[in-house]
């Protein structure tokens, strides 16, 4: 906070000067920079550049700074452990279809890569290809999980991950424009929420491509897209409806809502008043008293007498924060003095305003009651609406649910097919993508966390994780600061880190469940292995999730 | 003593605050469906957007300018809000939140993330008149003399608390408009509020 600058009555910015730097053409540009591939952009062009002309030194400091710059988004955080490439070997002038152990399908068309200039390549070109699935796939393959979108942070409920990359005698090659690959993922994950995201592996930022497709494979080894199904516009047809709704019946009461009138006082003798004539319009609430006068509050430290003698250009009006307040500006050239006033009127016409006052405060009791009345009709009807737009929604619900139990009961009585899921994914630059779905942080019970071990040693991570069972997804809380957390005590909850000297450590459904009742302030005595383990799969039997 | 004034133009109190435009900015069902047709093309066609900047170029422009120290620093900023609005317009749901309230959001999160690398400086602007509101709510005292107890004791709150005084005493936003822009229950924002100014209050009397 030491670094906020606090100005104290700046001066506002008028219009002119704030369209004079209106630009949407500057606005077109930052947005074509934000969907140009790395590769175009001059920022690119110019590394380059100056790599081929400088000397051999150089170009390997700049290769080094690139793998450091590599090594910051995606670090896997246990040497030995990563999820290792499969490899193949391709004829780069023939249509191919890689299949893998899961299941998924890589199909590369005929002159599908080019060299760094652009030039096709013909030849045997080696593909390098790993997939992450599951959290502990996530876990150990160091990929970071979070997700900006517009500034928000989110973190990837994940549908499927794959690495794929090129490369002709040691040399990377790229993936003509002309012609992406056709990646058909197997994902372990159902459902229509998920999109296809790309990482850019310098600055550890996913990059949105396009909402996720996802299908079957058919006896005949066709691929055919799922029928998607309407459900989920309906769900966002009713939140639409009932919103604008909601937003037309706020409009209908706010047009009755009438000002609270305001109790006329006496001029005080010898007070500082004013006489201003005010906007019936704008401040029906004065409008009606005759002689109305503003008298200068006694706290108003800015008012001198000798101000009365200006000639003032301009004078503007508007309302204190306090209710019965006015704030009177007045300007001359470039000079501007506000007051802090209350409105009066003189002891003659005190009776006739206290009268008028009674009438418009009846006036304005009664529209309130009309307005809550309205007010709850209008909720009754929502409500109403609401409940018949969502047992719709729950009748479609329950009808899809009995197509698909019989559309699958069908799939295993004919045992042609498996229930797999392909993501379909247009890659059209190598390097690692996804079929994700955004999410919030766990929200429920914010905790201040102190970490040890059993024999109560702090301990302190490289990478720690929330897992929430059932959900394919990692929070990492190292991402923020670690010691205060929130996660969902009604979730069953799995933490899952690495600490500063490389060991697994866990704290796992069962230690949650032990906490008992929890306490704001939680000692996680976690389970660190001190045994390496041996591959992946023993991480996953041991993590069990 | 009484003083009368020539010329007494009654001009719009709020021509140059922004904030209190935001009240203003209810919109008409057909208003609403307007809108969500020109971000539909705007995401077919990225130069239809045009519509959608004309209409909250000023309000973006001022919410921003109200954070940073020149114009020509919230030019650039409210550039930038823009291009990220239409690079994630598709992911922009009408889920109740109108969209106005969207764009601020992007606009104070671009904000947030320049701050925290400090590549603009934060600033606070404060209205003599609102800082004397604040202490009326936060103390019984006069104010001028205190402004400087004041501004030691806005450096004491957390980057939100921060926001909601700014927000609600500097920008004179309803607690609505609040929620929708810093994505909090407008209730939430309310109790927040009200505790910020008991933190201030006890700040200032200690």
């Amino acid at each position: 906070m030491s670094k906020i600058k606090f100005n104290i009555n700046r001066k506002n910015i008028t219009d002119e000067q704030a369209l004079k730097h209106k630009s949407f053409d500057k606005v077109m540009a930052g947005y074509k920079a934000m969907n140009t591939p790395l590769y175009k952009t001059f920022k690119f062009w110019a590394g380059a550049g100056i790599a081929v002309t400088t000397v051999v030194v150089a170009t390997f400091l700049f290769i080094n700074k690139q793998e450091k710059e590599t090594e910051l988004a995606v670090k896997p955080p246990i040497e030995n452990l990563d999820i290792q490439n499969i490899h193949f070997s391709v004829d780069a002038s023939r249509d191919t279809v890689l299949t893998t152990e899961t299941g998924s399908q890589i199909k590369i068309a005929a002159n599908s890569f080019v060299d760094k200039n652009g030039n096709p390549v013909a030849g045997i070109v080696d593909i390098e290809y790993r997939e992450f699935h599951d959290v502990v796939d996530i876990f150990l393959s160091g990929i970071p999980m979070a997700y900006d979108s517009a500034g928000t942070n989110y973190h990837f409920e994940s549908a499927g991950m794959f690495e794929i990359h090129g490369f002709q005698k040691g040399k990377e090659v790229f993936i003509s424009e002309a012609s992406p690959v056709n990646i058909l993922l197997a994902s372990k994950q159902e459902g229509e929420r998920f999109n296809i995201y790309k990482l850019d592996d310098k600055s550890g930022d996913w990059s949105f491509i396009e909402k996720d497709t996802a299908g079957r494979i058919g006896e005949d080894g066709t691929y055919g897209e799922i029928k998607k199904e309407k459900l989920l516009d309906s769900i966002n047809d009713i939140i639409v409806e009932l919103s604008l709704n909601k937003l037309a019946a706020e409009a209908l009461v706010a047009q009755l809502i009438i000002e609270k009138p305001i109790q006329p006082k006496k001029l005080e003798p010898l007070s500082h008043n004013l006489k201003i004539e005010v906007d019936e319009k704008e401040f029906p609430e004065l409008a009606l008293y005759k002689n109305l006068l503003f008298e200068i509050d006694k706290n108003d430290k800015a008012f001198k007498s000798e101000l009365s003698k200006i000639v003032w250009d301009e004078a503007s009006v508007k309302k204190g924060k306090q209710q019965g307040t006015y704030l009177l500006t007045f300007r001359k050239g470039k000079d501007e003095y506000t007051f802090l006033t209350r409105p009066v009127v003189p002891e003659k016409d005190f009776p006739n305003a206290k009268e008028l006052y009674e009438s418009m405060f009846d006036e304005y009791e009664k529209t309130l009651s009309k307005r809550k009345a309205d007010e709850e009709k209008k909720k009754k009807e929502l409500e109403a609406e609401y409940a018949k737009l969502m047992a719709d929604r729950n009748a479609q619900i329950a009808a899809i649910a009995q197509r698909m139990a019989t559309e699958s009961a069908q799939r295993s009585a004919a045992n042609t097919t498996t229930d797999i899921i392909y993501r379909s994914f247009m890659v059209s630059s190598f390097g690692i993508w996804n079929s994700d779905c955004p999410q919030n942080m766990p929200k429920g019970l914010m905790v201040s966390a102190k970490f040890t071990d059993k024999k109560n040693n702090e301990l302190i991570f490289n990478t720690l994780y929330l897992i929430e069972k059932g959900k394919n997804a990692a929070y990492s809380l190292t991402n923020y600061d670690y010691s205060r957390f929130q996660f969902n005590p009604e979730s069953e909850n799995l933490l899952l880190g690495v600490t500063k000297d490389n060991k697994i450590a866990i704290f796992k459904p069962e230690d949650f469940a032990a906490l008992g009742k929890i306490d704001l302030s939680i000692n996680f005595k976690m389970q660190v292995i001190d045994k390496p383990f041996k591959n992946i799969e023993e991480v996953k039997s041991f993590v069990d999730i | 003593m009484h003083y009368s004034y020539q010329k007494t133009e009654i001009m719009n109190p709020d021509a140059n605050q922004p904030v209190h435009e935001q009240g203003k900015h209810h919109q008409s069902r057909a208003q609403l469906d307007d809108e969500v047709q020109q971000i539909k093309a705007a995401i077919a066609n990225p130069q239809a957007f045009g519509v959608l900047y004309d209409k909250y170029y000023l309000r973006i422009f001022r919410y921003v300018f109200q954070r940073v120290e020149d114009e020509d620093v919230a030019a650039d900023v409210t550039s930038v809000v823009f291009s990220k609005a239409l690079f994630s317009l598709s992911k922009y749901q009408f889920r109740g939140v109108p969209f106005s309230a969207w764009l601020f959001r992007v606009a104070q999160n671009e904000l947030n993330q320049l701050f925290r690398k400090n590549k603009v400086q934060q600033v606070v602007n404060i209205p003599l008149e609102t800082l004397a509101q604040i202490a009326e709510d936060a103390t019984e005292e006069g104010l001028e003399e205190r402004v400087e107890d004041l501004k030691k004791a806005m450096k004491c709150l957390s980057e939100d608390e921060l926001k909601l005084v700014e927000q609600r005493y500097f920008e004179n936003r309803s607690y609505k408009e609040i929620a929708e822009v810093l994505d909090m229950e407008e209730n939430n924002a309310r109790v927040k509020t009200f505790r910020v100014i008991q933190k201030l209050k006890n700040l200032l009397t200690k």
